[in-house]
């Protein structure tokens, strides 16, 4: 009788001790931090100069808040997606979060999960922070997010490559495909591309379509309650990649990564490369520049297209952003926390450490070692009016997957432009 | 008594493993069937449900058909060199080398199954890079220039380059296990079968190939259940490009599920996944448990 007891007993530990195991591993998010406020912040920068600068600027906010400690989470770009989205569902998400602008942050904030910065901003803030960056982040005028960096979309050139071949920086559409075709028959590949990814294709698009297609109509096409995509306009932007990729791209640009396509430029084999501001610095020595390249860059905005009905100053870019949850305990602390970030400080400390223009207005001063050409950037920066939002964070989800891989077809020629653009109809169609 | 006491501590004992079995693995797919049918994301918490629509929209999606496609030529691909050519690699080895040399070839073989798919990708990706490419290289050596593509890059070839890379990957693999299993075979037999005048294709048809039949059908059960889940190889090289020629239902499941946030829809095309696999398995299991070879 004992014995049975005993086995009994045993057997009845084995399964509650396995069963707490498993409960406990389910309910692993434990309140930290009586007493002392915990803050705690995602974002998509992981990489080297980036996290230190991030790792200086919460050391500098927990010394200037005492019992304040801050937890950081870096994950990368398609991860990052992809964490935010598991955290959303779970209704987990951290006090402070980084969000792309246009569709896919405002998301987050008609669902309720970010908080309207409106009356916050309102004032000396948003004085402080360059216009169009607080403009991208907002939806019917309600600011939804903070940005604290910037960047612009150029063509990158290699002035001793021109200058070699007798090619002038190009001011019209069709000086660039003359430039191409003097390259081209130099035997050189005029612009190094690497679509592999998607993005960079949708990135000419951006450009193009903003060039091709005025603003209002533009926006109205971007929401799929109003959305028709008939403005002609459209058709000649695909008509004019897949241009750019017969007379200007590396052949196969579809099956090339980006970063070979930026080694390219970086190394002085292409004379030309559309990149943004944010990748500036690989034309330092130290990271990687021949020396010969490293003295002779510079760069342009996308020429304008002779009787395109867009708008020609906009510039395809877009300002990094965070947004405070809407649900959290910490709303305050999380304000505070981002009015120090863009302090005039951090504004610097941003282009010092990680060769990036802040959204903070002026934070170019004082900062030594700034790349002439990225002073040159943020200062065209601060007179842009409005940025054209990266197509596919800029529509909604499923209308950003027809961009992706209609930005392919139009360069590998598969699809004719009408054909592109019924996909990308139908996917607009699907969500009314 | 003891018997029923012994049956009760026996289920006891296994009830852990029920619990979690049921948990981990037969709860998600339950609940996964539920999703299939509701239409929500996590922006709109409530869920609606639509019936079977999330089917019907797959049924009638273009890319959806590519994928299945894909998926098909990247089981019936593997089957045949995987499977069809890692038997006869196994076979070769097994009889014209021995010892240490075939211990070589083993791990040579094997080799390329344990580079994780992350550096395969890589590796591959400077093989059919269309300008500096080591394949288009070679073929312009070769005089053949015509035959240099985007291999990546075309929406035409790019399937067949991902699947080529598997191949490569894995062949070596299901070849080292058949090898295991030959050499299970009594060496009579093949004496027998000498003796009968039987030449080595005919022995490799009469002997070899009936008596590792139940390894044979274990490993194209594996080979084919994984072309139907393939999903890291496509992330790593094409990410389902160019223009979505090579989706996989993996890939579609991930788009619509984390970049489209489409959850039932995503679900409904799991589903889809988990009853083709689930018939592929049991059709397998089912013919060669009747034609079991004993020895």
């Amino acid at each position: 009788m004992t014995k049975k007891v005993r086995s009994r007993s045993k057997t009845v530990l084995v399964v509650s001790t396995l069963l707490t195991l498993t409960l406990s591993a389910c309910g692993g998010s434990g309140d930290a931090g009586q007493g002392d406020q915990t803050l705690t912040v995602m974002h998509k920068w992981p990489e080297g100069d980036h996290a230190a600068f991030f790792e200086k600027v919460v050391d500098e906010f927990e010394k200037t808040n005492p019992g304040v400690s801050v937890e950081m989470q870096a994950i990368q770009d398609d991860p990052y997606k992809e964490r935010l989205r598991v955290l959303t569902a779970s209704d987990d998400l951290p006090d402070v979060y980084f969000a792309w602008p246009g569709g896919y942050g405002e998301q987050y904030f008609n669902a309720g999960f970010a908080a309207d910065l409106t009356s916050e901003l309102e004032g000396e803030w948003e004085g402080s922070l360059l216009p169009a960056a607080v403009e991208a982040y907002t939806v019917e005028g309600k600011n939804y997010a903070v940005p604290v960096s910037m960047s612009g979309k150029y063509m990158i050139y290699n002035s001793a490559m021109f200058e070699e071949h007798g090619v002038q920086v190009p001011t019209t559409y069709e000086e660039l495909l003359t430039a191409c075709d003097t390259f081209e028959a130099a035997g050189l590949t005029p612009i190094t591309m690497g679509n592999n990814a998607m993005w960079p294709g949708v990135h000419y698009l951006t450009t193009l379509i903003a060039k091709h297609v005025p603003q209002d109509v533009m926006r109205a096409d971007f929401e799929p309650a109003t959305a028709t995509f008939d403005h002609p306009g459209y058709i000649r932007a695909f008509e004019d990649l897949n241009e750019l990729a017969q007379r200007c791209f590396t052949a196969g640009a579809n099956g090339i990564s980006n970063d070979s396509a930026k080694a390219e430029i970086q190394t002085g084999v292409a004379p030309m490369y559309y990149g943004e501001s944010n990748i500036f610095s690989i034309f330092r020595e130290a990271n990687g520049a021949t020396p010969e390249v490293a003295a002779n860059w510079n760069f342009f905005a996308f020429p304008d297209i002779e009787g395109a009905e867009g708008d020609a100053e906009s510039l395809t870019g877009a300002p990094d952003g965070f947004l405070v949850n809407e649900k959290s305990d910490n709303k305050d602390l999380a304000i505070e926390f981002l009015k120090f970030f863009t302090s005039q400080e951090n504004g610097a400390r941003l282009l010092e450490m990680r060769d990036r223009p802040s959204a903070v207005v002026g934070s170019a001063e004082g900062v030594a070692d700034v790349l002439p050409q990225l002073d040159e950037a943020l200062t065209h920066l601060q007179g842009v009016e409005t940025f054209n939002i990266w197509l596919d964070t800029a529509t909604n989800p499923e209308v950003g997957a027809a961009f992706l891989a209609g930005g392919q077809a139009a360069i590998d020629g598969s699809q004719t432009a009408e054909q592109i653009l019924d996909s990308i109809r139908a996917a607009s169609d699907s969500l009314k | 008594m003891t018997t029923r006491r012994l049956r009760l501590s026996a289920i006891l004992w296994a009830a852990p493993a029920i619990l979690a079995i049921l948990a981990l693995l037969y709860y998600p797919l339950a609940q996964n069937l539920r999703l299939s049918f509701l239409q929500w994301s996590v922006f709109s918490p409530e869920q609606e449900f639509v019936g079977f629509e999330n089917y019907i929209t797959a049924f009638g999606d273009a890319v959806f058909w590519i994928a299945i496609r894909n998926n098909v030529a990247y089981a019936a691909v593997s089957l045949i060199i995987q499977v069809g050519l890692g038997l006869i690699l196994a076979a070769l080895l097994d009889r014209f080398v021995k010892g240490r040399l075939q211990a070589f070839f083993r791990s040579v073989y094997f080799l390329p199954a344990t580079i994780s798919i992350t550096v395969t990708g890589v590796l591959f990706s400077f093989i059919y890079h269309p300008e500096v490419g080591f394949l288009n290289e070679a073929l312009r050596g070769l005089g053949l220039e015509g035959l240099a593509r985007v291999w990546l890059g075309e929406p035409e070839t790019a399937i067949w380059a991902i699947i080529a890379m598997s191949q490569w990957q894995w062949t070596g693999y299901v070849a080292a296990l058949l090898l295991v299993a030959i050499q299970r075979i009594p060496s009579e037999l093949y004496e027998a079968a000498a003796l009968d005048g039987a030449g080595p294709v005919r022995q490799f048809l009469n002997v070899t190939i009936p008596l590792t039949r139940e390894m044979v059908a274990v490993m194209s059960i594996v080979t084919v259940s994984n072309a139907f889940l393939v999903f890291n190889e496509i992330v790593a090289m094409t990410n389902g490009g160019p223009n979505n020629a090579t989706q996989v239902l993996g890939t579609l499941i991930y788009q619509n599920a984390f970049v489209n946030d489409d959850m039932g829809y995503a679900s409904a095309i799991a589903t889809i996944v988990l009853f083709i696999t689930l018939i592929i398995g049991a059709t397998q299991l089912f013919y060669t448990s009747r034609k079991r070879v004993s020895l």
